[in-house]
């Protein structure tokens, strides 16, 4: 099984190793890009916090996911995290902000449809409504903290090189709560479809029980600071000068909304501690985090009285919403069939 | 970690530091300009000295401030304002010191009749070039005040403009120079005392454009 297993795991840990170079370049891009924070601060940072968010609070939307469809058969998880890297990879292609999310649950529905198993239609719909809700969240969190923040700098005595070196402290901080929010959400994504079809034996740790499934998370961990520390340094260069001009402030107002919109949808004890109190409790999903990124930049342009908007982007989140799911989907189905039909695996029991 | 080692204090002292050079430069120059007028040569050379001091402490912390800037990696985005900014600013130290080492050289006898004009162009200019320290110390600190202060460099540019007009007309009119030589040579040096106030309205128009660019 070792071997099998491992070329198995390997779609998800590209998946992972993807999610490194790309989104965790969304969380430091503009800080490491106009060289307010070091390649290897940022890198450390990430990796660090990443695996965290990914081990001890990545169960939540893992089992969020896993309600629209659990894959049973480990050639099938691999054709599905396949399906939904390789979505992820050609639609970046065009340049489009594709959500690693969008893909992974298309590749299911693709699973869904191809093994006879039922898709649960108010799960899908709820899962699409974050992706609606995911950016729109990301700019309500961002035109509040960029309006304080402006205020604050406009309206007091703090010398430049004061904020210059708070922005610095700031970067790091949210950029670390940034990256625990992306692996506590996006771990799902990573390895969120192989958690019943390979299941690992838990193991004590230092005297500490780690169950299996925290096990796969922190090889998915692994995987995702593999991506950071191999390829994110062009595309942070990339998203710090080419894609967004954000200054350092409302860089640092990006990375937080986004990272808060992450943690909201993911963190198991807010989700328990609203529905004890029968208050609308957000659904533990993985949200994308490239388009809550967009999502902010877009509060902080509406906020400067809605110059500069870009409507192509908007556009692309809006096509990426349907394209995404649907390429990664029929991707899944055909390449199921070849798994099942060529290379005679067994794709769902 | 490079992050946390205090490179801003110092490069706060510095920026501090070389604002307080560029102001007392224009201060002195005012001085040495009073003496000279009043005939205390003694202490108008000893002025003469103290501002080429200046000028030289100040090319010291300059080339600091632009080490800092970069080789530190600090304000990055507004790093390109802030030494172009701190590199204008030095010409108003030079044009401090330049003036009066040519003062001290030629030593031009100035009439009776535009002493006194002479002296509010001098104070004009001064007041300009100290109103624009305070909207560079603004810049830095208090974005709100900018606009204000640099109005002030305008006002004072203006009323330095209105007064060299004034000498130069005085001169050219007046029966009491009877040399186009030393008509000439008034007025050079009305001109290089005005100077000190169109070099502060340069630098202070740009500085409401890196004002600007420093909203986020």
């Amino acid at each position: 099984m070792g071997l099998e297993a491992l070329i198995f795991l390997s779609s998800g840990l590209f998946m992972g190793w993807s999610l490194g170079a790309n989104d965790a370049a969304n969380i430091f891009g503009t800080a490491v890009g106009t060289r307010m924070v070091r390649f290897r601060t940022a890198a450390c940072v990430i990796s660090i916090f990443v695996l965290l968010g990914a081990v001890f609070g990545g169960i939540g939307t893992t089992e969020g996911l896993g309600a629209l469809g659990t894959v049973n058969a480990l050639p099938g998880s691999f054709v599905v995290s396949f399906a939904a890297g390789f979505t992820v990879m050609w639609m970046t292609r065009f340049g489009l902000p594709v959500s690693t999310t969008q893909a992974i649950v298309g590749s299911i529905v693709g699973w869904n449809l191809y093994s006879g198993n039922p898709t649960d239609m108010s799960v899908l719909s709820r899962i699409a409504l974050t992706w609606v809700a995911g950016p729109l969240l990301a700019a309500l969190c961002a035109v509040p903290l960029y309006l304080i923040i402006r205020r604050v700098i406009e309206h007091t005595s703090i010398h430049l090189i004061w904020i210059d070196r708070y922005t610095r402290i700031a970067l790091v901080v949210a950029g670390a709560f940034g990256a625990y929010s992306l692996g506590k959400n996006n771990i799902a994504n990573v390895m969120g479809v192989f958690v019943s079809s390979f299941p690992v034996e838990g193991t004590y740790l230092f005297g500490i029980w780690i169950p299996g499934f925290q096990l796969l998370f922190l090889l998915g961990g692994i995987a995702i600071a593999a991506g950071v520390f191999t390829f994110s340094k062009r595309v942070m260069m990339t998203v710090g000068k080419e894609l967004f001009e954000l200054s350092p402030i409302t860089a640092f107002i990006v990375i937080l909304s986004t990272a808060l919109v992450l943690f909201l949808f993911a963190s198991q004890g807010l989700h328990d501690w609203l529905v004890q109190r029968g208050l609308p409790a957000l659904p533990l999903v993985p949200v994308s985090q490239s388009q809550g990124c967009v999502g902010a930049v877009l509060g902080i342009s509406l906020a400067k009285g809605g110059r500069n908007i870009n409507i192509r982007l908007l556009r692309n989140i809006v096509v990426g919403w349907a394209a995404t799911p649907a390429a990664a989907a029929v991707l899944s189905f055909i390449l199921l069939f070849f798994m099942e039909h060529i290379f005679l695996q067994q794709v769902y029991y | 970690m490079e992050l946390f080692k205090n490179r801003s204090r110092e490069l706060l002292n510095h920026i501090n530091g070389y604002l307080g050079y560029v102001a007392e430069s224009a201060l002195h120059m005012e001085e040495a300009m009073v003496d000279y007028l009043q005939g205390h040569m003694e202490e108008f050379e000893r002025r003469c000295g103290v501002v080429a001091d200046t000028e030289r402490r100040a090319d010291e912390v300059l080339r600091a401030v632009k080490y800092e800037l970069y080789a530190f990696m600090l304000i990055p985005d507004t790093r390109a304002d802030v030494y172009r900014l701190m590199d204008d600013l030095d010409d108003v130290i030079d044009e401090a010191k330049d003036l009066l080492v040519e003062l001290s050289i030629e030593q031009p006898e100035i009439p009776q009749c535009i002493i006194e004009d002479v002296l509010r162009l001098t104070q004009a200019s001064s007041k300009a070039a100290q109103a624009l320290v305070k909207a560079v110390r603004a810049f830095f600190s208090q974005m709100k005040s900018v606009e204000g202060e640099v109005d002030k460099v305008i006002f004072y540019e203006k009323e330095a403009d209105r007064l060299e007009v004034s000498i130069k007309r005085c001169v050219f009119s007046s029966q009491e120079i009877p040399d186009l030589s030393r008509k000439m040579q008034l007025r050079f040096f009305t001109e290089r005392i005005a100077l000190l106030s169109d070099i502060s309205e340069d630098i202070a128009k740009n500085l409401l454009i890196y004002t600007v660019k420093r909203k986020i």
